[in-house]
């Protein structure tokens, strides 16, 4: 067995837990204030400005300072849900007018008012090019030409083309509404980003290297916390946070891999919480390869991977293996009815032979603990591989600079997010034209344009459906599994995880 | 003259460093497609990051305006924090200085007496178990040491908060998995430079001449066993903030080490920068000192360089 440093710690913690954890204690490592809710995450977010900062660390910590205009029902079917704007008009297919909510304050006490809306939209903020916030406006706002008041309590956004996407557009990351008194105070992003004004339920105490401390918001639209206070701490050694969890210095750890929920409940005041979130584990294939170009080839290598042993192996079993690049998240366009992925390694082999392979070695490019036990994982592709006779020359890269250099290309790992529940942010984002060069069907970039112009829901999903049966009979890659996110928690904590990166404490509450 | 040489070399040595640090990060490939991930981030993103910080035009022009504004004391902003890049690492410096600091007082109190004991027992039952327990004391990682800490001191005495920073609680843990290890190897070179010094002919003479035995420790072993401590306690001071990377992660410590690390991983060029000279700076400083010292410390060492 090979000994690396978390199966060092596991065994160090196995043998020091199961000796003394029952043993009699003292309690002086406490929690700061009794309603403080303390969450420990590998990484803290060292900015307060969604446009500045869209990473994991952020997802969890701003998802619970600011509100956007619409939300989504990300616990349950993926719905539009009102939020700062209480309701909603289409108008035509570029134009939505929404009525803002009345009385909401931001935590400096100001109310919000249309100016604001539009301010978060301004040109300044997320569409000059040279603006800080322009990269992650980029993501999902692109299309939006302008916010404009209508009157005191109404504005209209304006799409650049035909948008069946753009209220949706209008729950994404990047679309949080902020206090334009506060951010021209702050003297723009870089201070507004360290003081943060939002309306959503928590306020900014302090925001440091070692934690990020917020207070609820007790004028919150949506309803006062349970919680008076939550902490975010630093800890970026899994064994320490779950250490850390165990001797009550944290009441929710975020990041436990399958392979360490046995050490957090262990303790049997400590639970896992957490599962299945909205992205996409992905083998990516490169068509310029020689060998992949020929799409036998890559639908023998997906024949080939058996999904449910990986995902019972290495997660145990908490993962889904969809049907197709969609999610029940999706609603309207999820079709349960699509059938699973096959694995069947005589069928490969046949097509394999068909296409004349030779046992030229496919290169393949991992990180090794990108994407939750990516190496692993890697490992036992590769061996179901090397049973139909292929052969892999496994390449592990460092970033994403070495994994795409070009020539020398094959197969990579990669995971396809969907941040907004549309299919449009799903398969069209992930395999548009913006990546012809490694990949090319028009027929489906013909489809796509029509998913992403045409406002005729049922249009929409027949290209998105056609997408699905072309993303699987000419395959730009192998859909491995869902991903997963895990918490350790204290069992008495109420709180339940959405199926999402963010993490949502508006209903959490102490014991 | 003797000054200015190297004062000279100090500076050619710093410029050296950030060039190799520059050409480090740079050879492992397009530094936005090391920080964000393509799969998640639409090629307009990627193009307009690339522009904004300055991440275009060739690698050459990239290094001249790199220099150019470190010479004018322009260090750069951190992409990751969006601010100056010195701010960023002078909020890190006092968590750092603080457990550095204590870390080496630990390390001196340790290892002095306990070396001490070691030469005086030279070849007996205490100095081999010193010595088995420094052996056993270097060779055990940090996270290791640390991570025992944890478990005993937290998770299961409950005595001591397992991470954070701000109490002299906090301090506990992290100082002793840094003091101690560093202790282990201070204890060792305490040790030999001990028993060299008891084998010099002026202590030799004092016993002859009668002198108590403590007497002849505190004038004549002492000092003469000093000027390879002097030399050795700011390169292990230096690798205190090495090992800080590991302990500070541990113990969720926001010191520089980790900032280091999270600097790499994310190629905050400026940062990183920033980070490097100022180790750097320290340590070209306290070479500086401590050959200074030297004279003091030891006459023998003037006289050479003035003859």
């Amino acid at each position: 067995m090979q000994v690396t440093r978390r199966s060092a710690m596991t065994l160090l913690g196995a043998g020091a837990a199961y000796g003394l954890l029952g043993a009699p204690t003292i309690c002086f490592a406490q929690a700061a204030g009794s309603s403080t809710l303390r969450v420990a995450l590998d990484e803290l977010p060292k900015q307060l400005d969604p446009l500045l900062y869209q990473t994991n660390p952020g997802y969890r910590t701003m998802l619970n300072i600011y509100d956007t205009l619409l939300t989504v029902n990300y616990a349950g079917d993926g719905a539009l849900k009102p939020a700062l704007a209480e309701s909603w008009k289409r108008i035509d297919a570029q134009t939505i007018e929404l009525v803002l909510r009345q009385g909401v304050l931001f935590h400096d006490g100001s109310p919000l008012t249309v100016d604001d809306v539009v301010f978060s939209f301004s040109f300044g903020r997320m569409f000059d090019p040279k603006s800080p916030g322009y990269g992650v406006a980029q993501q999902f706002l692109s299309t939006i030409k302008s916010v404009d008041a209508v009157d005191a309590k109404t504005v209209r956004v304006t799409s650049k083309v035909a948008d069946p996407a753009l209220e949706l557009r209008l729950t994404a990351w990047g679309s949080q509404i902020v206090s334009k008194k506060a951010f021209e105070a702050a003297g723009g992003f870089a201070g507004f980003a360290r003081k943060p004004v939002g309306t959503g339920p928590f306020s900014v105490g302090s925001l440091s290297p070692d934690a990020v401390k917020l207070k609820a918001f007790a004028q919150y639209w949506g309803g006062k916390p349970n919680i008076e206070a939550l902490t975010y701490s630093s800890s970026p050694e899994l064994s320490s946070r779950i250490a850390g969890l165990a001797s009550n210095d944290f009441d929710i750890i975020t990041d436990v891999p399958a392979d360490q929920f046995d050490a957090v409940t262990r303790d049997s005041s400590l639970e896992i919480v957490g599962g299945t979130v909205a992205s996409l584990r992905i083998i990516k294939f490169d068509t310029r390869n020689e060998v992949l170009k020929d799409v036998r080839v890559r639908k023998a290598l997906g024949l080939a991977v058996d999904r449910q042993a990986i995902v019972d192996a290495l997660w145990q079993g908490k993962v889904d293996v969809p049907h197709g690049h969609q999610l029940p998240a999706y609603g309207p366009f999820f079709d349960a009815s699509r059938p699973a992925y096959k694995y069947d390694p005589t069928e490969a082999k046949k097509l394999l032979d068909a296409a004349g392979y030779k046992g030229q070695p496919i290169p393949y490019r991992i990180r090794t603990a990108a994407y939750g036990p990516e190496l692993a994982t890697a490992q036992i592709v590769v061996s179901m591989w090397e049973q139909i006779g292929v052969k892999i020359d496994l390449q592990i890269v460092e970033n994403f600079a070495q994994m795409m250099a070009y020539p020398g290309v094959g197969m990579r790992n990669g995971v396809d997010p969907v941040l907004v529940n549309d299919p449009l942010f799903g398969l069209w984002r992930s395999y548009d034209r913006s990546q012809k060069d490694v990949w090319t069907n028009e027929e489906f970039f013909t489809l796509g344009d029509k998913l992403q112009s045409s406002i005729d829901l049922g249009e929409r999903k027949q290209a998105f459906a056609k997408m699905m049966d072309i993303f699987d009979a000419d395959p730009p890659g192998i859909i491995l599994h869902t991903m997963g996110v895990f918490y350790g928690k204290k069992k008495s904590i109420k709180w339940k995880p959405i199926p999402s990166v963010y993490m949502d404490f508006r209903g959490a509450s102490l014991a | 003259m003797l000054l200015l040489t190297r004062l000279l070399r100090a500076v050619v040595s710093l410029w050296v460093i950030v060039t190799l640090v520059f050409v480090a990060l740079r050879a492992t490939g397009d530094p936005i497609l090391a920080i964000f991930n393509p799969d998640d981030t639409t090629q307009a993103a990627l193009d307009a990051y690339r522009e904004q910080w300055g991440y275009t035009g060739t690698i050459l022009q990239q290094y001249f305006t790199y220099v150019n504004n470190v010479f004018h004391g322009a260090f750069g902003i951190s992409n990751m924090s969006n601010r100056d890049a010195l701010s960023v690492v002078l909020e890190r410096l006092p968590a750092t200085l603080q457990l550095v600091g204590c870390s080496a007082v630990v390390m001196i109190v340790v290892g002095v007496p306990v070396g001490a004991l070691a030469a005086i027992d030279n070849g007996g039952r205490l100095d081999r178990t010193i010595m088995s327990l420094s052996t056993v004391g270097f060779a055990l990682p940090n996270f290791v040491l640390g991570l025992a800490l944890i478990l005993l001191l937290s998770v299961n005495l409950r005595l001591l908060p397992s991470n954070g920073y701000g109490s002299w609680q906090n301090l506990i843990m992290p100082v002793l998995t840094i003091g101690l290890a560093k202790a282990a190897i201070f204890t060792r070179f305490v040790r030999s430079a001990v028993l060299d010094a008891l084998r010099l002919s002026c202590v030799t003479s004092a016993r002859a001449r009668g002198l108590g035995e403590f007497q002849i420790f505190l004038h004549h072993v002492i000092p003469n066993a000093m000027l390879p401590l002097v030399t050795i306690t700011p390169l292990l001071v230096g690798s205190m903030i090495a090992a800080g990377s590991v302990v500070e992660s541990v113990f969720g410590w926001p010191g520089v080490g980790r900032l280091i690390v999270d600097s790499v991983a994310q190629r905050d060029l400026a940062v990183l920068q920033v980070i490097i000279m100022m180790v750097a700076f320290l340590m070209i400083a306290t070479n500086l000192i401590v050959d200074l010292a030297y004279a003091k410390l030891d006459p023998r060492t003037a006289l050479a360089h003035n003859n």
